[in-house]
């Protein structure tokens, strides 16, 4: 119980870092798509941190930040449904989940 | 907490146009499985006649102000959005029945992903509280993911999903984190409790600190706070430095999910933007700390404004694509509604109105326009319309208006939208100068004139043995009806601008 | 509200008449079926007609000469929330510039007939520039004129466009992107007045202007009224075209069929001049003192260069054009000159200028409808199987060099002497000294070099094309016909009474003029 809230926010912005990386350096879909996980469970950690700060001063616990780390939760859950339905979807006509088969962004398209 | 009697029914009277549409949608879907149809113009009936019926209540609830269970504000402001989010789904509904390259597809989905993230937008620029906006940005954003790979067996199609998930779920994760910064600065969720104007924590009785405060403890966590939020709005409303998937993603999608995302779920992201920054910084009580603050957030949003436009407008000038185009000026078209929003005071936010009502109609056109020739033509190229101009004129005729219209040259609607910008660019700042911004706007609105014209030249100025495209009497009429409306407002603007002043009780 | 006059009995709404009949003529016309050209022509030639009926008859009855202020005023509330009035009147100014456009309109219309690919939506678009010229003429209201100057561009883009020459696409954009870009500094600067001092009335704007009641800021080092000049300035400028913001005019007058070329040379050149007369220099005198001399410098390279460049052209039109931003530099030298005279002659030339380069582009339309080129070389001798059309085109070439007698002599002669009257630059100690001489002297001794190149360019051009031997090809050129004659003859006539009797339109810019003169002289 005695680990500063400013450690807290620091482990969490080194997990934002991490799936940021992850997200920038990382190929595959599947692994870009954990990497945004790690992100969102980065802010619920923040939130978490921020929530135990706040209980503290105030002497109880306020259910504000704690119930946004369930919907945080739940969003996060149905993203990675949606998005690896995606991948799937995908994956059957190109049979690679690597994002360097997407067309390069920002390309002009002359092929229609 | 919640106590039970704030479960009664009148909050769920002034959630009633919400309520529609959910009802709407879940009926949509039902119908859909026991139907089973193909194509079914019953469908999309139904939720035109949802999306009305949703109009219809928000337009008597004008000047209504509440707040649902704490957490959905009804206000001007946001009924404001709610209106244009309702109009743009019907529209895009409209063009779903209209479009030739559904016939093959079972489309109850299709309608059924498209009210369901009308409703996302609804809570999303409806609440002051982060979590709802968050939860409401999600819901417009994965029904959004969906329906851009609408059409699964096509590459495209799949493509632009794909693209559009992996910089969504960024966007949301930078949002997400800031927020959280600012909770663990502020202790609370709620905007107008940061900002002073609610004294009491609504929510419990926590510990909460206005933005001010938090300001002077940790000026550096807020402001990370502020530039990450940022730019989890700029991904939904597609502005630089988070635009860069717009223009493949809207490629990508069947052309009404286009026009939805470039319309309804743009305006949807600035709705929630303004609210954030429009309470925090620009409403008249903030105090001292917080004004100062304010001027650094307006400088920044001005070079994301200035930085937005022009890089749309530059991309722009060198697509061959018809569609690709359109997408990239809706990129410069949310530099230039931001300029509003950069001007941080009231004047700016009302211009910001105005030209996002302006942009529904010239934009609205101008994608009809696209999914009318795309299904004669089966191409989105600007090649393919050579020669079509004297062919078509009840379609092409009114493609002209749009496209001067969204240039920015009278007497059209964009003209007078583009002159409260300026307006608000130019007015009485303190300390916050944006003339420069003013000039970049107008040197903007001359580059685009360069590919809009394009359009124009290749409509009218060639010529091509191409045959007379088969009319389409529905789009001739809808283009018509907002060719004649962008005129309309572009002579008479007086009710758009009493409809965007209305919307600054946000700031009272 | 005192400053547009507004007694009853000097309201009208013979403006907005004037202003809105293209407008019911295009209506008109879009009703009648495509097929029956002949209708559309008609029609359009009776919705011309009646303006220019009307337009006469106020030149010569409603209009009063001799009383200051604007005339036939009409004022309501437009947009009331932004402070928006429809506000339409004319004075001394504008009503010449109105009677010119409405004849140089009619005049198109006959001289459409050539026009290749001819079709419904050309007199559509025709009627709507009109609309949108007349309009910029009798706004009072510079929300209006704004919107009045860019209903003209979208028609003009179309009628080069549309049913110009091989380079159509590239000349339509090229004006259309200059105007748009001095458009929006117009703008900007309009937004900065109305910021400032809360109106958009021309009036009220040029009241504030004269008591220096401008308050804005200073930005980089100039105030606040040099921004809005310059920002004005140039946008006018373009429109002029003055050196160096003259380049699209050959080009779009090349590529321009006929009547687009006469409506653009004979009108919209004007409209730079006279929004600089009505919306630049009386709202921001002081800054126009500042800077008149940059103005005549700008005035005299116009004049030289354009001059200079004429005489090397082997293309007709092109060397007409180029002509038009000789002449249309006078106008700047004249205005910038600050004397009585050199104002009178500018507003004049904008007149006689707008006659005689209507003239001359229909002149070279008649030998490019027979002979299918324009190159000055490749004529020659035409003076005998077309001796009329010789004759009518001397006179309108020789009204353009400035003739004594033709209607440019009596401009550009004013102008001339204005100018060398001019005291602007003059230092106290020089005239102290009796030295009665500064940079308008030396501008006006350099402004003589181009009068003279533009004697010979003419001259040599009339020679190549009407004198030598005749070409074989072009022996049986049928000579001018009854249809154009018709369109030149009203211009020629003109050409001819103005020169000897200027006064006809000089009575009539008198008393606004010297109004002009009084808010111009007394800021300084």
């Amino acid at each position: 119980m005695n680990v500063p809230t400013e450690h807290l926010l620091i482990l969490s912005a080194i997990l934002f870092a991490i799936g940021m990386g992850g997200f920038l350096l990382r190929r595959n879909m599947i692994v870009v798509l954990m990497s945004i996980e790690l992100m969102l469970n980065a802010a619920n950690l923040a939130f978490l941190a921020g929530a135990r700060q706040h209980a503290a001063l105030a002497g109880h616990w306020v259910a504000e930040g704690p119930v946004m780390v369930t919907f945080v939760i739940a969003v996060a859950a149905v993203e990675a449904a949606v998005g690896l339905a995606l991948v799937i979807a995908f994956y059957r006509r190109k049979q690679t989940v690597s994002l360097d088969r997407l067309s390069p962004t920002g390309a002009a398209s002359k092929a229609n | 907490m919640f106590a039970l009697q704030d479960l009664h029914l009148q909050g769920l009277s002034l959630l009633s146009p919400e309520l529609t549409l959910v009802t709407t949608a879940l009926v949509v879907l039902m119908m859909d499985l026991i139907w089973k149809e193909r194509d079914s113009w019953r469908l999309g009936a139904i939720g035109l006649v949802g999306l009305g019926a949703a109009a219809l209540q928000l337009v008597s609830a004008h000047g209504t102000q509440g707040t649902a269970f704490g957490l959905v504000s009804i206000d001007n402001f946001g009924g404001f959005f709610k209106l244009f989010t309702s109009a743009a789904t019907g529209v895009c509904i409209v063009f779903v029945m209209l479009d030739r390259r559904e016939r093959r597809h079972r489309i109850g989905e299709y309608y059924f992903l498209l009210l369901s993230a009308a409703i996302g937008i609804f809570f999303m620029v409806g609440t002051y509280n982060l979590l709802l906006l968050v939860l409401g940005l999600e819901l417009a954003s994965l029904a959004s993911y969906s329906l851009a790979g609408f059409h699964k067996g096509e590459k495209r199609s799949a493509e632009a999903a794909m693209k559009y998930v992996v910089f969504g779920g960024l966007s949301a994760g930078v949002m997400v984190f800031g927020i959280s910064l600012l909770y663990a600065v502020t202790g609370t969720l709620d905007m107008r409790v940061m900002s002073g104007a609610l004294a009491i924590d609504p929510v419990g009785e926590g510990v909460a600190r206005s933005l001010a405060v938090a300001l002077e403890q940790s000026p550096g966590m807020v402001a990370l706070a502020m530039i990450l939020i940022l730019g989890g709005f700029s991904f939904k409303i597609s502005s630089a430095p988070f635009h860069f998937w717009a223009p493949d993603v809207y490629e990508g999608s069947p052309t009404p999910v286009t026009t939805f995302l470039a319309v309804a779920s743009k305006a949807g992201g600035f709705g929630a933007l303004m609210r954030f920054f429009g309470v925090l910084f620009v409403a008249p009580d903030v105090g001292e700390m917080v004004a100062a603050y304010r001027n650094e957030i307006g400088m920044v949003l001005a070079l994301v404004a200035a930085a937005t436009m022009t890089l749309g407008n530059l991309a722009a000038l060198r697509q061959t694509s018809l569609k690709r185009m359109l997408a990239y000026s809706s990129v410069a078209h949310a530099g230039y509604v931001l300029v509003g929003v950069a001007a941080m005071n009231q004047a700016g936010m009302e211009a910001s109105l105005f030209y996002l009502a302006a942009y529904y109609f010239m934009n609205l056109g101008a994608f009809g326009f696209l999914l009318y020739f795309s299904g004669v033509t089966g191409r989105e190229t600007l090649e393919s319309l050579r020669g079509m101009g004297p062919k078509a004129p009840m379609i092409t005729v009114p493609m002209v208006i749009f496209l001067v219209s969204l240039t920015g040259i009278p007497p059209m609607v964009g003209f007078t939208g583009k002159l409260q910008l300026l307006y608000a660019a130019m007015g009485p700042a303190e300390g916050l100068q944006l003339g420069w911004l003013a000039v970049c706007l107008g040197l903007n609105s001359v580059i685009s004139l360069y590919y809009y014209m394009r359009v124009v030249r290749v409509l009218f100025l060639e010529d091509s043995d191409e045959p007379r495209p088969e009319p389409q009497v529905p789009m001739a009429v809808f283009l018509c009806l907002m060719a004649f409306l962008t005129v309309w407002f572009g002579l008479f603007f007086t009710p758009l601008l009493d409809l965007a002043r209305s919307g600054m009780d946000l700031l009272t | 509200m005192d400053l547009l006059n507004l007694n009853p009995e000097n309201a009208s709404t013979l403006l907005s008449w004037l202003t809105f009949l293209p407008l019911i003529g295009m209506c008109v016309v879009l009703m009648l079926p495509a097929s029956n050209l002949r209708a559309i022509k008609i029609a359009t030639g009776l919705f011309t007609f009646i303006p220019l009926v009307l337009a006469t008859q106020m030149y010569f009855g409603t209009f009063d000469k001799t009383v200051s202020g604007y005339q036939m005023v009409q004022h309501f509330e437009w947009i009331k929330v932004l402070g928006i009035n429809y506000s339409v009147g004319v004075d001394g100014l504008s009503m010449p510039l109105l009677w010119l456009t409405t004849i140089l309109f009619f005049v198109a219309v006959p001289a459409s007939e050539t026009v290749p690919r001819l079709s419904k939506s050309y007199f559509v678009l025709l009627l709507l520039l009109e609309l949108g010229v007349l309009g910029v003429f009798v706004s009072l209201d510079f929300f209006l004129f704004y919107v009045y100057w860019e209903v003209m561009l979208l028609p003009m883009y179309f009628l080069i466009g549309i049913w110009g020459g091989p380079q159509r696409e590239y000349a339509a954009i090229k004006f259309f992107l200059y105007t748009l870009a001095g458009s929006v500094l117009m703008l900007i600067a309009v937004i900065a007045l109305r910021l400032d001092t809360g109106t958009f009335s021309i009036p009220e704007l040029v009241a504030i202007g004269k008591a220096g009641g401008f308050t804005g800021p200073a930005l980089l080092g100039m105030s606040f009224t040099t921004w809005v000049f310059w920002f004005l300035f140039i946008a006018f400028a373009i429109k002029i075209p003055a050196f160096p913001f003259h380049t699209w005019l050959p080009d779009a007058h090349v590529q321009a069929p006929t009547p687009i070329s006469v409506i653009l040379a004979g009108i919209l050149l004007k409209l730079g001049g006279y929004g600089l007369l009505r919306g630049c220099f009386p709202i921001v005198p002081d800054a126009f003192h500042h800077f008149a001399y940059v103005l005549g410098v700008l005035g005299v390279i116009a004049i030289v260069y354009g001059a200079y460049v004429a005489l090397g052209q082997t293309d007709f039109k092109k060397m007409v054009a180029y002509s038009s931003v000789s002449h249309m530099g006078f106008v700047l030298l004249g205005m910038a000159a600050l004397t009585e005279w050199g104002m009178n002659g500018a507003a004049l030339q904008m007149f006689t200028h707008g006659i005689s380069s209507a003239a001359c582009f229909l002149v070279v339309g008649v030998v490019y409808d027979r002979a299918h080129h324009r190159d000055l070389n490749a004529f020659g001798g035409l003076a005998q199987p077309m001796p009329r059309y010789w004759a009518l085109a001397t006179i309108a070439f020789f009204a353009s060099l400035g003739l004594p007698g033709m209607a440019g002599f009596v401009s550009e002669a004013l102008t001339m002497v204005g100018a060398f009257q001019s005291q602007v630059g003059w230092t106290d100690e020089a005239i102290a000294s009796g030295w009665m001489w500064g940079p308008f002297q030396w501008l006006t001794l350099i402004a003589t070099i181009g009068i003279v190149m533009t004697a010979a360019y003419i001259l040599w051009a009339l020679q190549r094309v009407f004198l030598g031997t005749l070409n074989e090809k072009y022996q049986d050129f049928k000579d001018i016909s009854a249809r154009e004659v018709f369109s030149l003859a009203p211009l020629l006539i003109l050409c001819i009474v103005l020169g000897i009797f200027p006064w006809f339109v000089l009575d009539w810019m008198e008393v606004s003029v010297a109004d002009l003169m009084q808010i111009l002289t007394f800021a300084g």
